[in-house]
């Protein structure tokens, strides 16, 4: 440990104005980011700017510490001076955490007091993004020990990057059963994306570190890397899927009930599959029993058609298929009540062609999210910024004949949430749904809603939000489809 | 030439990791442009993800090449290596420059091309666009990564040095796009600062090639950044108008196009209002007369003079038609319309351009929410496409046919009849708007 504590001071030492340019920079983003819901939270181009130098510096740190004991090669001073590797890489590991990882803490619990919020109350929340900074912390670390200087520290990273997105453009062009656009699977790749990130991260800090093995540490990280890209496209999300749904709160079995509809026409057939090798089909179904005020959202649909000789073929859970109620948008997953809804699947032509005229049996095994009945808030529409229940804040801004709102709230998204603009004048009402966070870096913020309308009149906005009250499986079973009838 | 082109073979050998590394995220990159590509409704969002993410690693990635290629023969100090080699400064930067051409500009221009030829535009039809889009790219993208090579001796003082530069211009070109608004003119702008890049970067590289006077050449891009800094800010739109109309085969002099009063009109536009926070809305139902057919009245600038009740000047206004009808809508403080409304006011109005409202027949209409594309020009108004990023197509502005300038007056009897009521009244929660003022 001391002689960690003197590498570690060395380091200080060495790199103080770097270290000064990201404490500074850490303070501008921690002001920002505290102001953010006083002032028209919107996207401010100030918080882009740094942002972007944010990802600039951090890198340049990482690679500057770990560069200063260089690992490649033979001929390292280091390797004569009398300390272990363990003790090089404590004090390595204890410098980013130090320099990079504690400020980022302190800066967000400064920016929640800031805010009148209390860090206690996020301290879950913070802790599980401190282990997956600290994941990437861990692989900013063996991407540096395996390259030379900052040129080919930033030509991997780079690399890294390019080989995710050709992996996953190469996959999602060419294999049906990715299933990462639906919305609660998403968090789940990523902790499988970072349990192998960690893993790699691991073996190759401890394959450079204790013998220097270079080109050994490169394959572990192409293959970790590739391992990553992978992931989306192999994790079982069915075993997944029933996990959930198994361990969730219980919902009760008259709950969205499913029966198969008489053939109905849908009005406009969103253009969702282009994959020659399908036939997609939107199958009209009732759902009944959905408790009034809450919402339905459709997760993951199994799909198996079973012919008159016995074929069968089963879609199994990752395929695209979805219940909507046939707006084109992912909105159109989430079932607002009893209704006429429909049903999407995608049927290979190797099978489809052979009985779409015969009648099968369709068995669909289908995954929801019960939505429990909304909490509303009236957001202001005078340019003031406001406070609402549960640490969110609201503000608004006028830019000529537009109103925009935008909510935020700390660290964590409702599991819905939707910005009303109701014009009593006309009596039209527009919604706006959950809108993405953009490339906010340890912001403390996270957008739940922003919308813009055009405002001819009086408007009154509303904030709706609404939290998981559980997931439920209903099947729907019907004998003697013919698929021919369904075609739109 | 022989020895240049030695040391572009050496530097190749080098770096081709970061050569491949730019490749693989172009390649990337023109496969995924969401411009052109249409995307599936379920595509995981990861995709989303690296589709966001790649023209910042793009720009990384050619920025790399760039800083490595010149950094390999260190031009700070006089201890380098490649001083006691069989070479001239000559030979060395015309290696340099022939290595960026060959593994920055060309694949560039290859993907652009193969991209133009994708959507069925052919390349040689637009090679004067193309070449255009390489001269401000390289001004833009490649100039200012060559000069920061020069001037500093690793890559970390390079990357040093860009922050600097980020630091300094970011604020500025923010602060002067929402200040100073130059619309469709803003390609003379982009054409000037990119002159004063060009020059500046030129003159470092030779001081840098020639003598290895780093001092001065960091001096001469500090100038450089400055001076751009100073163009961001400035506001010369009478000598940028001018340049744009004395381009154009069309004129319209003094000829038949007249704007006036409406006064068969009054109150305010059914339409066309506009809400901002401390500001009323003056909204002057406008008459164009005699403008060419299949054309439209188009705002490029309004300055609106007011004298009478108020003296103030306006340059926020903007011309609007509705049902063919025309409004010019200005705002207005809201404590000074408050105070001049009950009385006369005359309107020194100096106005705009004349637009065509319609893609060109090479667009591509409709591939995004009725968005025109086209591999022409991004700024519809410009004789050249003055954009540095790689994508050869582009949203497309309707082309003026024409441009002129008329000042005219207006009298108005009542400021007040012309005046929408303020945006917002009551700070809880509702908007009052007046649409008609005379309806009441």
């Amino acid at each position: 440990m001391r002689e960690a504590l003197h590498i570690f001071r060395k380091d200080v030492r060495h790199l103080w104005p770097r270290i000064a340019v990201w404490l500074g920079l850490l303070t501008a983003l921690g002001w920002l980011d505290s102001t953010r819901p006083a002032r028209t939270p919107s996207f401010s181009h100030q918080l882009v700017a740094l942002v972007a130098l944010y990802l600039v510096v951090v890198p340049l740190l990482i690679a500057s510490v770990i560069h200063a004991e260089e690992l490649t090669g033979n001929r390292r001073y280091w390797v004569t001076r009398p300390f272990s590797w363990r003790s090089l890489l404590l004090a390595k590991g204890l410098f980013l955490v130090v320099f990079l990882d504690l400020p980022v803490s302190v800066m967000q619990s400064a920016v929640l007091a800031s805010n009148g919020l209390n860090t206690v109350d996020y301290l879950q929340t913070m802790l599980a993004g401190k282990a997956s900074s600290l994941v990437y912390l861990a692989m900013g670390i063996a991407l540096a020990s395996i390259t030379k200087d900052l040129g080919q520290f930033v030509t991997w990273l780079i690399l890294g990057f390019a080989s995710q997105a050709i992996v996953t453009i190469l996959l999602t062009d060419h294999v049906r059963g990715f299933a990462v656009s639906q919305s609660w699977d998403t968090p789940f790749v990523f902790l499988a994306q970072a349990v192998v990130m960690a893993a790699t991260a691991g073996i190759v800090c401890w394959l450079q570190y204790s013998s220097r093995a270079t080109g050994r540490s490169r394959c572990v990280c192409i293959g970790g890397l590739l391992a990553m890209a992978l992931l989306p496209f192999v994790l079982p999300l069915g075993a997944i899927n029933e996990y959930l749904v198994r361990f969730s709160a219980p919902v009760a079995d008259s709950v969205a009930r499913l029966s198969l509809d008489s053939p109905r026409e849908l009005s406009s057939i969103p253009n969702w599959s282009w994959d020659p090798r399908h036939r997609y089909y939107h199958l009209p179904i009732d759902v009944a029993g959905i408790p009034w005020g809450m919402h339905a959202a459709s997760e993951y649909v199994a799909v198996t058609l079973t012919a008159p000789n016995g074929e069968t073929w089963s879609s199994g859970w990752n395929a695209p298929n979805e219940i909507h109620s046939g707006q084109a948008t992912g909105e159109g997953r989430v079932l607002r009540g009893d209704g006429k809804y429909w049903l999407y699947m995608e049927v290979p032509h190797s099978f489809n062609d052979r009985f779409v005229s015969v009648p099968v049996h369709l068995r669909a095994r289908a995954t929801f999210t019960l939505l429990g009945v909304p909490q509303i808030a009236r957001v202001r529409t005078d340019g003031q910024s406001q406070r609402l229940p549960g640490g969110r804040f609201c503000g608004n801004e006028w830019r000529d004949r537009f109103l925009s709102a935008t909510c935020l709230a700390p660290f964590r998204k409702p599991a819905e949430a939707t910005l009303r603009f109701r014009f009593p004048d006309t009596g039209k009402m527009e919604e706006h749904g959950s809108s993405g966070d953009g490339l906010m870096v340890n912001s403390v913020w996270t957008v739940i809603a922003s919308a813009s309308e055009q405002v001819k009149g009086p408007v009154n906005v509303t904030l709706e939000t609404r939290e998981v009250v559980g997931r439920f499986e209903r099947v729907l079973d019907a004998a003697g489809v013919r698929l021919s009838e369904y075609m739109q | 030439m022989k020895k240049a082109i030695q040391i572009v073979m050496k530097d190749a050998v080098h770096l081709w990791p970061r050569i491949g590394a730019f490749f693989a995220i172009l390649i990337v990159y023109a496969v995924t442009d969401p411009t052109y590509v249409e995307r599936n409704r379920h595509d995981p969002s990861i995709f989303i993800l690296i589709i966001q993410i790649l023209p910042v690693l793009l720009a990384l990635s050619c920025w790399l090449v760039v800083v490595s290629a010149v950094q390999l023969e260190s031009l700070i100090g006089s201890e380098q290596y490649w001083l006691t080699r069989p070479f001239g400064w000559r030979t060395l930067l015309g290696a340099k420059v022939l290595f960026i051409v060959l593994f920055v500009n060309l694949p560039v221009f290859l993907y652009q091309a193969w991209v133009l030829a994708e959507l069925d535009f052919s390349p040689l039809t637009y090679l004067s666009v193309l070449f255009w889009r390489q001269v401000f790219f390289s001004i833009f993208m490649i100039a200012p990564a060559a000069a920061l090579a020069v001037a500093t001796k690793s890559l970390r003082q390079a990357i040093a040095g860009a922050l600097i530069v980020a630091v300094l211009i970011e604020p500025t070109g923010v602060w002067a796009a929402r200040a100073v608004n130059w619309g469709e003119l803003q390609w003379i702008k982009t054409t000037a600062i990119g002159l004063v890049v060009l020059v500046g970067v030129c003159l470092a590289l030779l001081l840098q090639y020639r003598r290895r006077y780093a001092a001065i050449s960091r001096g001469v891009l500090a100038v450089t950044v400055f001076a751009c800094m100073l163009l961001l800010q400035l506001r010369p739109w009478g000598p940028a108008y001018a340049i744009q109309a004395r381009l154009l085969d069309t004129r319209v002099g003094d000829s038949p196009i007249r704007t006036s009063l409406d006064k068969s009109r009054s109150g305010a536009s059914p339409d066309e209002g506009g809400y901002r926070a401390g500001t009323r809305c003056l909204e002057i139902p406008l008459r164009v007369d005699n403008g060419p057919e299949d054309a439209r009245l188009s705002t490029n600038r309004v300055f609106v003079g007011i004298s009478g009740a108020m003296n103030y000047w306006v340059s926020n206004g903007a011309y609007h038609e509705n049902a063919g009808q025309g409004w010019l809508i200005l705002f207005l403080p809201s404590a000074e319309a408050a105070h001049a409304g009950g009385q006369p006011a005359t309107l020194h109005v100096t106005i705009w351009g004349l637009g065509r409202d319609t893609c060109p027949p090479a667009a591509l209409f409709e591939l995004r929410d009725r968005t025109c594309l086209s591999p022409y020009l991004p700024d519809g108004y410009a004789p050249f496409p003055t954009s540095a990023w790689l994508r050869p197509i582009e949203e497309y502005s309707p082309r003026a046919i024409a441009y002129f300038a008329r000042t005219f007056e207006i009298h108005l009897d009542r400021l007040d009849d012309y005046l929408a009521q303020e945006a917002y009244s009551n700070p809880e929660m509702s908007l009052k708007v007046k649409f008609d003022s005379n309806a009441e």
